[in-house]
């Protein structure tokens, strides 16, 4: 059934932030792995992380799983690759992700080479690309031009299978990478050692997520696969779980729009005629995808820019009058706010957005709701301020709260409080808002180009 | 949709979704009413989820192969339907049918971006909700 040639992988888990347990890594470990894997991130929180520069931790937790994994395969002598380090692979989450490396390389007495592969693009760079004609746009994407290119936060590129494969290849025992394809984190060594691209690359999108392949996730854990010229065959090393050919291939679903094409880097993963057999009630194999590779090499960008400053109040509504006619006293309260705005702080409605989330009627869902009809006996009110300067949001936020509170409907004369705030004070300064501002391709004659790698004894 | 239950032929229904019938309740009854079924009747899965900060995935996995040529038969789950239910042009579904994983797939573009200004839902989570009560004649 396996050819001669065969690699073992193992992931340790979906994210480098949720755990797992130590003796499914050690199970797998000791199963002959020649590699861990791990993916440290995801945009799947939104553009926050990358516009900020902040990680997402916990530290404490991060900390412990990675010291897991490096211990685990330090003492096995085989490497560990790490991907979109700080979950959002900027410069600053990979200095973060690599300080967390080297305190645990320091208080452990342990001694490797490690490799870090910056995956940050300066905007100089990119503007260069963007004129000569090397940057492509996806469906959808933002508008970008030199413009908003240059008032951005911070701009990445996604490193394909080739920079990790450098790193391998000068030694490194632990590499530890900028923002990443997963899959790349899994393919890179199997490629290396002559596995069939659709197989490794096939293998690398099922491990990307830890044990989410698997028919009854318990908890995240680890996920090894044994890949060869023809196939691979996947197994948890947990025995509590089991991977059946439904599981294998439903995972094909799970966040991708496509379920049958994988668009990487050097070219496309199909999966339709792929074939997932049970080997026994826990271990399935999958052979029969393709790879086509692409006239282009491109790698995706993700880039964030700041968009101003948040500032929310909370607040139900249960006047019955009230929820009757809320569209109209929503429209008449931001016309005495607009007003009220540009006496006391000068300040137009294009200066801020005001919006009003209604919770209750279309809060969740938004554009995409279809009940039109208002039909509960209470509103939850989200009301939200995003300004240009964090004390401006602070300062337009008692301003609308106030105003709300008191709106006057026809139907009761005299003074009303049609608000009810749960906190005092009534409003919650959030922070800066991000946005993403690229979904965009990069053209690269050198696939390592844009990813420098640093080596260092520790 | 109205509520029924100890409907000659005895099976049972509510539509606030707390019984399900063991065989399929939807059929025409002695009165020539029609009784209505919902689509997480037929379900194991229906989810929502981002793939990637710009596009918004939704699967829905069948029970066994009997719920998913009822509901394929009805012919109430399409990109039609879909394009109504959210108001969204057809050019902009892309809908799979995955006959082997019993499960109907189908991806758009996000209203707003995940985290953008006037996001609703960061991870896309909760966008599935209409689609679950969809009722299945």
């Amino acid at each position: 059934m396996a050819g001669s040639n065969h690699i073992k992988a193992v992931a340790a888990t979906g994210n480098l932030s949720t755990g797992f347990l130590e003796e499914s890594l050690r199970r797998a470990v000791s199963s002959g792995a020649d590699f861990i894997g791990c993916d440290a991130g995801s945009t799947d929180s939104g553009p926050y992380y990358l516009g900020s520069g902040e990680a997402r931790g916990p530290r404490e937790g991060v900390k412990r799983n990675t010291g897991r994994i490096l211990r685990e395969a330090l003492a096995a002598g085989i490497p560990t690759i790490i991907g979109t380090a700080g979950n959002a692979g900027g410069r600053p989450h990979l200095n973060w992700l690599l300080e967390i490396v080297r305190e645990l390389a320091r208080e452990n007495n342990w001694h490797f080479k490690l490799a870090s592969i910056d995956s940050e693009i300066n905007k100089e760079t990119l503007i260069g690309a963007l004129r000569s004609g090397e940057i492509t746009a996806l469906d959808p994407a933002p508008r970008l031009d030199e413009n908003t290119i240059r008032s951005a936060e911070r701009f990445v590129a996604m490193i394909g299978v080739e920079p990790f494969q450098r790193a391998l290849q000068a030694g490194a025992q632990v590499v530890v990478a900028g923002r990443s394809s997963d899959v790349a984190i899994y393919a890179a060594l199997p490629l290396l050692r002559g596995i069939p691209p659709a197989v490794a690359l096939h293998a690398g999108k099922i491990l990307e997520c830890g044990a989410a392949s698997v028919a009854q996730r318990l908890y995240p854990d680890c996920l090894m696969a044994d890949l060869d010229d023809q196939g691979f065959t996947v197994e948890p090393p947990n025995a509590a779980m089991q991977c059946t050919p439904q599981s294998v291939a439903a995972h094909a679903l799970y966040e991708n729009a496509d379920p049958f094409r994988l668009v990487e880097s050097g070219g496309v993963l199909d999966t339709s005629t792929a074939q997932y057999k049970a080997l026994s009630d826990r271990a399935v194999r999958v052979t029969g995808s393709r790879y086509v590779p692409s006239a282009l090499y491109t790698v995706r960008l993700e880039g964030a820019s700041l968009v101003g400053y948040r500032s929310i109040v909370v607040a139900g509504i249960r006047d019955p009058l009230v929820i009757r006619q809320l569209d109209s006293f929503l429209s008449g309260l931001r016309t005495v706010v607009e007003r009220k705005l540009r006496d006391s702080l000068s300040l137009e409605p294009e200066q801020y957005t005001l919006n009003w989330r209604v919770y209750g009627r279309d809060g969740t869902l938004g554009k995409l709701e279809p009940e039109a009809s208002l039909s509960c006996h209470e509103i939850g009110l989200v009301i939200d301020v995003v300004a240009p300067t964090a004390s401006l949001a602070a300062g337009i936020i008692p301003i609308v709260a106030h105003t709300g509170l008191h709106h006057p409907i026809p139907e009761h004369q005299g003074l009303i409080s049609n608000l009810a705030f749960p906190f005092s004070p009534p409003g919650i300064n959030v922070g800066p808002v991000y946005r993403f501002c690229a979904n965009h391709v990069w053209k690269l004659k050198d696939p390592c180009a844009p990813f420098p790698m640093s080596l260092e004894d520790l | 949709m109205r509520s029924v239950s100890d409907v000659p032929g005895g099976f049972i229904i509510r539509c606030n979704g707390v019984l399900w019938p063991p065989s399929f309740p939807s059929r025409v009854l002695a009165q020539g009413e029609l009784v209505v079924t919902e689509l997480w009747q037929y379900t194991k899965l229906i989810r929502s989820k981002n793939a990637g900060p710009f596009e918004l995935t939704f699967d829905i996995m069948f029970k066994d192969c009997e719920s998913f040529e009822r509901v394929r038969k009805s012919g109430r789950l399409s990109a039609e339907t879909i394009s109504r239910l959210y108001g969204i042009p057809l050019d902009n579904i892309r809908l799979f049918v995955l006959e082997d994983l019993l499960t109907v797939k189908f991806s758009i573009p996000r209203a707003a971006f995940s985290g953008d200004v006037d996001d609703t839902d960061v991870y896309g989570g909760q966008f599935h909700g209409p689609l679950t009560t969809l009722t299945i004649e």
